[in-house]
C-alpha cells in the first residue's frame, strides 16, 4: 500500500484524544437523597441493561476511530495493490487517412467506428490512467486523465493538418510515452513495431458478396448479385448442372452494387442448376443459389388403341408438339419395358392398367354404368388440368359414370375423374373424344385442356413435394406417398458436399426440415424427387460481422472506478449519523 | 422555625372533624356512639330491670303494650394524636420536608385544641417519642407549637415503633401521621394502630426534588437516613425508571389507605401552607373549612 499524500496520516494522532475522551468518566459527585429505596431497584434494572450500554460505549468509540481512519486515509489517497485499479499509460492513434472516410454497411464511416471504439477504450480505463490521442498530424491531446478533454479531442478528428505515415505517428507516440500501450485504430494493414502496440481494425476490411432473391421461370434462373463491400469486387458467375459447368461469366461489382443476373438453361430433359459466385468470400453460404429446372422438351406420349387412334386426339397432341407414338394394346408391355415410366400413356377406349407414371384413359369404365345423354353440371376448377377450360356447354351423347375424385360431373354422376399418388398420376374419362360420343374434341379449348392434362401427367402430377423451398421452411408432402413406406431418405447436395438423413413418415406425412441451401433429393421407396433449397434473404449479409482484431482491455467495473475519497466520505457521513443516533438513544 | 400570627389566623378557619364517633371521658362537640344523657334522641330498646323509668316512652307503651326506653346520644370530645416524622430523610428538599410537615402537624393540632379536643404530639424516627400529651384548650397552643418546633431530628424511620406509645391511650384516638413514608414496613405500624381501633389519617409529604431530580451525570447517591452510597449515572432512562418507581409507591400507599378505609393525602413541601391544607381537605376526613 502506498499513499499519494502520506502527511495526511498525521491526522491519526487525533485517535488519542478520542480514546481518552471515551475512557474519561468525569468527576463523580455526591448527591444526597432521602432514601435509596427506589434507586436500589433502579440500579438493578440499570445493571441488567448495562451490557447494551457498555456495547454502545465501545461502539461509539470504535465508530469515531473508524471515521478518523477513513478521513485521514481518504486525504492520504491510498493505492492498494490488487484492489486499487492499475494505472496504465495509453496512447490512442487514430488513422485519419482518407480510407477511414469509407462508409460501412450501417452507414457510418470507418473513422466514426474507430472513434467509437477509442471512446469505449477510454471509458473502460481507470480514471487515473493517462490517455493521449494521436492522429496522422501528430499529437491531438497530450496524456490526460480528463476524459472530457479526451472526448473533445476525439470529436475534433479528423483534423486537416498533417498526413504523416502511420508508422511515424506510432513512433512519435512511443518516444513520448515509452511505457504506454499504444492502440492503433485503422482500416489498413499495419504491422505493429512492438508487442505493446495493438492494431484495432476499424470497419470491415473483407469483401462480402451474395446472391439474393433467387427466382426461376421455366428454364430461366436468376438472382440478384450484391456487393456489400465499399470496395469493388471481382467475381465470376458460374452456372453448373450436376457439377458440369454450363457457363462462366466474369463480372465486376461496384461498391455496394446490386445487379440482377439470369441464365436460361437449355436442358430438354431438365436440369439441376447451381448459380455460384466464385471465388468464395468470407461468407460462402449466400454465394450460391440452386434450381430444379423441368424438362424443356415436350413430353413423350404413347397412345394405346385397338384401331387407329381418335383423329381429334392425335391432332391435338400433334399441335402441342408431343413426341407421339401409337401402339396396339398387345405392344404395351414391350413398349413400357423399353420406355419406362417417363412417357404419358394415353389409352384410347382401351382399359388402362395401374402403372407408375402418367395415364390418360379415355372412354374407360364399366360398360354397365353407361348412361345416355348426360348433361354436364360442374367441374373441378381447382385442378391445374382444368385451367382455362369451360365444360359448361360440352355435349356428351353417352358416357360411363366413374368412381373417384370428380373432374367433370354430369347430372348422372362423375363422367371424368382424376387422382395421384407419388409417382402415379391419372385422368379417366367415361366418354371418348370422337364425335360419336360428343362434341368435346370440337371445342376450341380442347387442345388447351389436353396440353394442360399431358403436362400435369408428365411432371407435376407425379410430384409429392414442391419443386422449391426456402431454408428454414418445413416441407410436407402435398400428395399421398406410396403405401407401406415408413421413411424418406433426404440427401442435400451443395457444391461438392453431400449430406443424407432419414425422415420418418407418420400417418402418410413426411415433414422435412430444410436446413441448408442446396439441391435436396427426396427418395421414398423407388420414387425420387428433387427440390431446390434456397436462401431467400442473406442473414450473413445483413449482419455484416466485422473482424475483431485485438481485444480491447476489459472495461473496468463502474464500482471499481469510484474514488476512495467518495466512498470514505459517504462512510464517515453514515458513521456520524449512527453516532448521532447512539447519542440520542443513550440512557 | 417559628409560627407567626398570620399562620395562627389561618389555622383558626379550619376545624377538625372525626369521620367516626369516638369516645373520651369529657364532653365535647362531637356525637359519640356511646349512649348518654344528652337531649338528642338516638334509639329505642326494650326495657330491662334496672333501667331508669324516666326514660320509658309511655306513648309507645299505650300503643303497643310493651315497655321501651329511649336512648340519647352522649356528646364526647376527640383525642387527636399527631405523629410527626422527624427522620433524617425529612431534612431533604428545599425547603426541607420537615418544615412543611411541622406546619401541617401544627395546623392539625391547633384545630384540635381550639375545638376542645385533646391533643398529643409525638415525633417518630427510629422510635416514637411523646413530645407533649393531653393538651387541651386554646391556652395549650403555644406549648403544642413549642413541642413541634423543638422536636429533635432523628435518623431512620421505623413505623413498627408506632404502636407502643399510642397503645397506652385509653379508648380510641384520631391518629394523624405526617411522614414521607420511607420505610417499607409502614403497613405493619399502621395496622398496629388500626388494631387498637384508632382512626388513622396519613399525610404524605414529598419534596419537589424527589419528584423531579434535577441533576444529570454520574453520582454517588447518599441515603440521608443510612448514609449508604450507591453509584448511579443519572440519565433520561434512569430518571424515568426512578419516577416510575416513585409513582408506583404512591399508588401502593393510596391502595393501602383505600383498602383499610384510611384517609390519605399527599402534599408537596414547596407549596404554601394554605394549598397544603386545601389538598388535605380535598382528601377529606380530617379537616373541613368552617
Amino acid at each position: 500500500m502506498s499513499f499519494a499524500y502520506p502527511k495526511a496520516l498525521w491526522l491519526l494522532v487525533l485517535a488519542l484524544p478520542i480514546v481518552l475522551a471515551h475512557f474519561y468518566r468525569g468527576r463523580i459527585r455526591r448527591l444526597h437523597v432521602p432514601t435509596l429505596l427506589f434507586w436500589d431497584e433502579v440500579v438493578i434494572e440499570e445493571e441488567r441493561a448495562s451490557a447494551l450500554k457498555r456495547l454502545r460505549h465501545w461502539l461509539t468509540m470504535i465508530l469515531a476511530l473508524l471515521a478518523l481512519a477513513l478521513l485521514s486515509t481518504a486525504l492520504a489517497d491510498p493505492t492498494v495493490r490488487g484492489i486499487t485499479p492499475e494505472v496504465r499509460e495509453i496512447a490512442i492513434v487514430v488513422d485519419t487517412s482518407p480510407g477511414l472516410g469509407a462508409r460501412e454497411a450501417d452507414g457510418r464511416t470507418r473513422l466514426e467506428l474507430a472513434r467509437e471504439r477509442a471512446r469505449g477504450l477510454a471509458a473502460g480505463l481507470y480514471r487515473r490512467s493517462p490517455v493521449a490521442l494521436y492522429d496522422a498530424g501528430g499529437v491531438v491531446e497530450p496524456p490526460t486523465t480528463d476524459r472530457e478533454r479526451l472526448e473533445q479531442a476525439l470529436a475534433r478528428l479528423p483534423r486537416e493538418a498533417g498526413d504523416a505515415p502511420l508508422a511515424d505517428v506510432v513512433a512519435s507516440a512511443r518516444a513520448a510515452m515509452p511505457a504506454a500501450s499504444i492502440y492503433v485504430f485503422t482500416a489498413r494493414p499495419f504491422a505493429p513495431p512492438d508487442a505493446n502496440v495493438r492494431v484495432v481494425p476499424a470497419g470491415t476490411p473483407r469483401p462480402n458478396r451474395a446472391l439474393r432473391s433467387p427466382a426461376q421461370s421455366g428454364a430461366t434462373v436468376g438472382a440478384t448479385a450484391v456487393n456489400a463491400s465499399d470496395a469493388p469486387a471481382d467475381a465470376t458467375l458460374v452456372v453448373r448442372d450436376r457439377g458440369r459447368v454450363l457457363a462462366e461469366e466474369p463480372m465486376r461489382l461496384g461498391p455496394r452494387e446490386s445487379r440482377v443476373v439470369s441464365k436460361t438453361v437449355g436442358a430438354k430433359d431438365g436440369a439441376f442448376v447451381e448459380l455460384a459466385l466464385v471465388p468464395e468470400d468470407a461468407f460462402p453460404r449466400d454465394d450460391v443459389a440452386h434450381f430444379v429446372v423441368p424438362p424443356a422438351a415436350p413430353p413423350a406420349v404413347v397412345v394405346v388403341s385397338r384401331g387407329p387412334p381418335d383423329p381429334h386426339l392425335m391432332s391435338a397432341l400433334h399441335l402441342m408438339g408431343a413426341r407421339l407414338k401409337s401402339i396396339p394394346p398387345a405392344e404395351f408391355a414391350e413398349t413400357r419395358d423399353k420406355l419406362g415410366a417417363e412417357p404419358v400413356y394415353v389409352f384410347d377406349r382401351v382399359e388402362a392398367p395401374e402403372i407408375d407414371g402418367g395415364v390418360l384413359a379415355i372412354g374407360a369404365g364399366d360398360a354397365a354404368a353407361e348412361v345416355q345423354g348426360p348433361r354436364i353440371l360442374d367441374w373441378d376448377r381447382r385442378t391445374p388440368v382444368n385451367r382455362l377450360v369451360d365444360w359448361s356447354d360440352v355435349v356428351v351423347r353417352r358416357a360411363r359414370v366413374l368412381k373417384g375424385m370428380p373432374l367433370v360431373v354430369s347430372d348422372r354422376g362423375p363422367v371424368a375423374v382424376w387422382g395421384r399418388t407419388m409417382g402415379r398420376a391419372w385422368i379417366r374419362f367415361g366418354f371418348g373424344f370422337g364425335v360419336a360420343d360428343g362434341d368435346c374434341a370440337l371445342r376450341p379449348s380442347f387442345p388447351i385442356f389436353l396440353q394442360g392434362a399431358i403436362a400435369w401427367l408428365a411432371d407435376e402430377g407425379r410430384r409429392a413435394f414442391p419443386r422449391e423451398a426456402r431454408v428454414g421452411d418445413v416441407v410436407v408432402n402435398a400428395a399421398p406417398l406410396p403405401e407401406g413406406a415408413s421413411e424418406a431418405s433426404v440427401t442435400v447436395v451443395s457444391g461438392g458436399a453431400t449430406q443424407t438423413s432419414s425422415v420418418p413418415i407418420d400417418r402418410g406425412e413426411a415433414r422435412i426440415a430444410i436446413v441448408h441451401p442446396g439441391l435436396v433429393k427426396i427418395a421414398v421407396g423407388a420414387r425420387t424427387e428433387w427440390l431446390a433449397a434456397r436462401l431467400e434473404s442473406s442473414p450473413d449479409l445483413e449482419k455484416l460481422p466485422r473482424e475483431q482484431g485485438v481485444a480491447l482491455p476489459e472495461a473496468l467495473p463502474r464500482w471499481r472506478d469510484v474514488p476512495y475519497s467518495a466512498v470514505a466520505g459517504a462512510l464517515v457521513l453514515l458513521i456520524l449519523l449512527v453516532e448521532w443516533w447512539l447519542y440520542q438513544s443513550r440512557g | 422555625m417559628a409560627f407567626d400570627a398570620g399562620f395562627v389566623r389561618t389555622l383558626e378557619t379550619l376545624n377538625v372533624l372525626a369521620r367516626r364517633l369516638m369516645t373520651f371521658e369529657t364532653r365535647a362537640d362531637r356525637p359519640s356512639p356511646k349512649r348518654g344523657a344528652s337531649i338528642e334522641f338516638a334509639d329505642y330498646r326494650s326495657y330491662a330491670p334496672g333501667d331508669d323509668i324516666r326514660y320509658i316512652d309511655w306513648n309507645v307503651y299505650a300503643r303497643h303494650g310493651h315497655l321501651f326506653v329511649k336512648e340519647f346520644t352522649a356528646e364526647e370530645n376527640v383525642h387527636v394524636s399527631v405523629i410527626l416524622d422527624v427522620s433524617a430523610s425529612m431534612a431533604f428538599g428545599s425547603p426541607p420536608k420537615i418544615d412543611a410537615a411541622r406546619e401541617v402537624a401544627a395546623a392539625v393540632a391547633y384545630i384540635g385544641l381550639v375545638n376542645f379536643d385533646t391533643v398529643s404530639v409525638y415525633t417518630m424516627s427510629e422510635a416514637v417519642r411523646a413530645e407533649k400529651q393531653f393538651l387541651r384548650g386554646k391556652g395549650a397552643v403555644f406549648a403544642m407549637l413549642e413541642a413541634i418546633d423543638g422536636a429533635k431530628p432523628g435518623t431512620r424511620t421505623d413505623f413498627r415503633a408506632l404502636a407502643a406509645p399510642i397503645q397506652r391511650l385509653k379508648g380510641r384516638s384520631l391518629v394523624v401521621v405526617v411522614t414521607d413514608f420511607y420505610d417499607r414496613a409502614y403497613a405493619e405500624g399502621i395496622r398496629a394502630l388500626l388494631s387498637q381501633k384508632h382512626q388513622v389519617h396519613l399525610i404524605h409529604v414529598v419534596a419537589r426534588e424527589e419528584l423531579e431530580p434535577p441533576e444529570r451525570g454520574r453520582f454517588f447517591l447518599v441515603d440521608l437516613e443510612t448514609q449508604r452510597e450507591r453509584e448511579v449515572t443519572l440519565g433520561a432512562d434512569t430518571l424515568e425508571r426512578y419516577r416510575k418507581r416513585l409513582r408506583e409507591y404512591c399508588v401502593e400507599l393510596e391502595r393501602f389507605a383505600r383498602d383499610h378505609e384510611l384517609y390519605y393525602s399527599r402534599v408537596r413541601s414547596d407549596e404554601p401552607l394554605e394549598r397544603r391544607i386545601r389538598d388535605i381537605l380535598r382528601g377529606g376526613g380530617i379537616l373541613e373549612a368552617r
